[in-house]
């Protein structure tokens, strides 16, 4: 027998074995200003902690998106929680040659959101004042928001009765700090399809408003 | 409200006021719901082999174009190189020199 089938193997090429032992999820843990790539990949090898670090990091954003697209704080935080849990199950196919992890993050929300908002709406749509008593107020100030409360009602009414990409559209292009190249990816839509689907929701809006009054 | 009320402007501005934000006890619920369900839920499942490609590939291409320029490099070589036509040797008859003298009949 040659001498080189005798010898053991290296650590990368004994992982290709079938028969070696499965290795322990690392503890080590990720520094808080790792950039989430890394801490993807930490995760994909099965650091919680380096996954809590993403949730604590994007968690908000991912909340704020499911509620803009379906305007009810309970089915947003489930579908925040869903939209995690499965970027937790997929870490592994997670490729950031592809696209940025705030990217992949996005489009599994916004799917998910727009797939409950049309699943709610053929339920029976929840779209109505009762959603709207649901929202949060959005603004620390009582006084500023009496001034606008009419017109911000209508406005909520009016985004309430919208198709749920053209929410998803609108929640995004006004989601601070993510740039029209990312919303569109997240929508998977170039970046002049975007600006298409966000005039006609503009569109929408307005004719929705008109009606209102 | 007429059309002239929500003009791009105004209508920008109202949305930005009238978008809904979530509290900051949602997220906190948020981020303890999913770190239950995380700890309960089996690891990720291993990259797949396109991943593990795709991810292995740039490391691949240094040696790629190595390998590339010295099967070139052959190629130009077998191409330039004269071939040399020499007699086999199993057919070389070392007596064969003799055979052409004009006497080497007249001994056999």
């Amino acid at each position: 027998m040659p001498l080189f089938l005798a010898l053991p193997l290296p650590p990368p090429l004994a992982l290709w074995r079938r028969d070696a032992p499965a290795e322990p999820a690392p503890r080590r843990m990720m520094p808080e200003t790792a950039e989430d790539e890394a801490l993807m990949r930490a995760a994909a090898g099965g650091d919680r902690s380096a996954f809590g670090l993403l949730v604590h990091r994007h968690g908000a954003r991912v909340l704020r998106l499911a509620l803009r697209v379906l305007g009810q704080p309970a089915e947003a935080e489930e579908v925040a929680q869903e939209a995690l849990l499965r970027a937790w199950q997929a870490a592994g196919s997670f490729d950031p040659g592809r696209a940025r992890f705030t990217t992949w993050l996005h489009r599994i929300v916004v799917n998910l959101a727009i797939d409950r908002a049309r699943r709610l709406a053929t339920a029976g749509p929840r779209t109505g004042p009762e959603a709207l008593e649901a929202w949060p107020d959005p603004g620390p100030d009582p006084e500023a928001q009496a001034a606008s409360a009419q017109q911000e009602a209508g406005l909520r009414a009016a985004l309430a009765r919208l198709a749920p990409k053209y929410r998803a559209a609108i929640a995004l292009a006004y989601e601070e700090g993510l740039s029209g190249a990312e919303a569109a990816a997240a929508l998977g839509l170039s970046e002049r399809a975007l600006e298409g689907v966000l005039y006609r929701a503009r569109q929408a809006l307005r004719r929705h408003l008109e009606e209102g009054s | 409200m007429t059309r002239k009320h929500w003009e791009d402007d105004a209508l920008e501005a109202a949305l930005r006021r009238a978008l809904p934000r979530p509290d900051a006890a949602a997220v906190a619920r948020l981020e303890a719901a999913v770190a239950r369900r995380i700890a309960r839920s089996p690891l990720p499942a291993p990259p797949g082999p396109l991943v593990r490609l795709r991810a292995g590939l740039p490391e691949l291409i240094p040696a790629g174009w190595g390998a590339l320029a010295a099967a070139a490099g052959c190629a130009v070589w077998l191409g330039l190189h004269p071939v040399t036509h020499a007699a086999p040797q199993a057919a070389y008859d070392p007596l064969g020199p003799l055979l052409s003298l004009p006497v080497a009949g007249e001994f056999l």
